[in-house]
């Protein structure tokens, strides 16, 4: 899993408790504002709703339509979430 | 196609596809229904093609992925769940209405467990193992019992012929008696023939129970001497009086018996032995074939037969005893290979447990050390006596087993050699 960036190392390997939405990866500042405007502020808001979601890929379809992600920034969101859930959920 | 469906509907056109919604809520409303539409516009190209095929095939392709998630996490506590386990636990916690076909749908959404089977050290691979050293173990003592077996049979064979040859060589001599008759004749004072034959005769039966008396004499003499006489030589005066008690006619032709023997050059059995220089020597007669009795013989041959042999039955006792020797050192080997095959599992065990605590929290630190394991698994009084069989677990396990590593760390100050457990906890099978 070399094709991981550090943020995605980073946010997996230990419980999010408080962190805010920019901690995701491919979350970056304007994706993170936008999430925010609509809610979304910390990192469970959105885990929140993948889980609603039942970790499905239309969680992908979501973030594209909430906060206007491209398809490389929303999979990379949604593959951070899912191996964090694997982790600790 | 349906932009305005209430939820119920939704969700009951979704799980028609096979595909189980989450919660239908302002947020995802949109989402499931474009999903709806591209359900709908899937199977309707597919029926065009394949009426035959069933229209939920296809979505659950698709699916298997997303349901993946599901029994990932559902999997990461429950390692030892058995898949029908899973499928329960997995409708139990989605289930929120009675109907039938949720349930059936549920089903549909479930995948089929993987069992990843890895490979451990089951009991027919370790017999594996063994099996190939105990056969040739096991040939090799085959062939040399064989060997020994046959051997000692053939000397016990050849031992047994010895020793009757042996007894019946020690009973009569046919020669003498054929000798005794060749004698030539000696009539005294009358030379016919007749006188001659009957001289002649008679010579011969004082000669065959001198003959006789002689032999059992010394036969008695040579086996025991029951009746403490001083050697087997008979003087001459005694003899002559045996042989008048025989008969009186005897006494007359003594001396002329007498010289016949000394003329004789044939053995006759019957040896005269002339005094010696010793004080008291007088001229006695004595047999050269003793006639012993069966058990004496017997024993005789046996006691020759045996002093020659006995070199090698020294030599056949010998590999016998090297061969139990040996059978008994195979046997112990396979034995201590057993309990280290034994003891190499628990440890696995031992140390995949300590790991799988460390997952969960329970323990401080993930790996362990071998001074701890060793203590754990072998109880105070057996460890003086198990050392050799840990020390080759020890080694087996650095240079066969991959999954487990060691290492050096510093616990507690100390300095220690460690194991450490190197398979992801979820892919390592129960075994």
């Amino acid at each position: 899993m070399s094709t991981t960036s550090q943020k995605h190392r980073d946010f997996v390997a230990e419980p999010m408790g408080d962190k805010h939405v920019t901690a995701l990866s491919g979350i970056g500042e304007v994706l993170g504002k936008k999430l925010e405007e609509q809610g979304f502020d910390k990192a469970y808001v959105v885990l929140g709703q993948f889980l609603v979601l039942r970790k499905d890929e239309l969680f992908i379809e979501w973030l594209k339509d909430t906060c206007g992600a491209n398809s490389k920034q929303a999979s990379s969101c949604y593959t951070c979430l899912k191996e964090w859930c694997d982790s600790f959920l | 196609m349906a932009s305005a469906l209430p939820d119920d509907e939704l969700r009951r056109e979704l799980k028609s596809f096979g595909f189980c919604p989450g919660p239908i809520s302002d947020s995802t409303r949109k989402l499931y229904l474009n999903k709806l539409k591209k359900l709908a516009s899937e199977n309707y190209s597919k029926s065009r093609f394949a009426r035959t095929q069933r229209p939920h095939k296809h979505v659950l392709s698709s699916q298997q992925h997303q349901t993946q998630h599901r029994h990932d996490s559902l999997r990461l506590r429950e390692n030892s769940a058995s898949p029908s386990h899973r499928y329960r636990t997995s409708s139990f916690n989605q289930q929120d209405s009675d109907e039938s076909d949720d349930y059936e749908a549920y089903l549909h959404c479930a995948r089929p467990a993987d069992n990843v089977n890895f490979t451990s050290y089951t009991k027919e691979d370790l017999q594996k193992r063994c099996d190939s050293t105990v056969k040739q173990n096991v040939f090799l003592d085959r062939q040399l019992s064989l060997a020994l077996l046959t051997c000692t049979l053939v000397l016990s064979a050849v031992i047994i012929w010895l020793v009757y040859v042996k007894t019946v060589g020690l009973g009569q001599n046919k020669d003498v008696e054929n000798n005794l008759k060749m004698l030539p004749v000696d009539c005294k004072g009358k030379t016919d023939t007749y006188c001659r034959a009957e001289e002649h005769k008679v010579h011969m039966q004082l000669l065959s129970e001198l003959y006789s008396f002689l032999a059992k004499v010394a036969g008695d003499f040579e086996c025991g001497n029951p009746s403490d006489l001083k050697s087997k030589c008979i003087s001459v005066d005694d003899a002559k009086s045996y042989l008048a008690i025989l008969n009186g006619g005897y006494t007359d032709r003594f001396e002329a018996a007498l010289q016949m023997i000394v003329q004789s050059k044939r053995d006759l059995g019957i040896r005269v032995v002339e005094p010696g220089s010793a004080p008291g020597a007088v001229r006695c007669l004595e047999s050269s074939q003793p006639q012993m009795g069966f058990m004496c013989r017997f024993s005789r041959a046996v006691f020759s037969v045996m002093s020659r042999m006995f070199i090698f039955v020294l030599a056949l006792g010998v590999l016998w005893g090297v061969l139990i020797l040996l059978r008994y050192r195979w046997r112990r080997l396979q034995e201590e290979e057993q309990a280290m095959y034994e003891l190499v599992k628990r440890i696995i065990g031992e140390v995949r447990d300590h790991y799988k605590d460390w997952d969960q929290g329970l323990e401080p630190i993930p790996y362990v050390p071998i001074p701890h394991v060793r203590d754990s698994l072998i109880p105070p009084q057996n460890r003086r006596r198990m050392r050799r069989i840990w020390d080759r677990a020890v080694e087996f396990l650095s240079s066969n087993e991959s999954r487990i590593r060691t290492e050096t760390h510093r616990i507690a100050g100390e300095d220690f050699l460690v194991w450490r457990w190197t398979q992801p906890v979820e892919l390592s099978d129960s075994s």
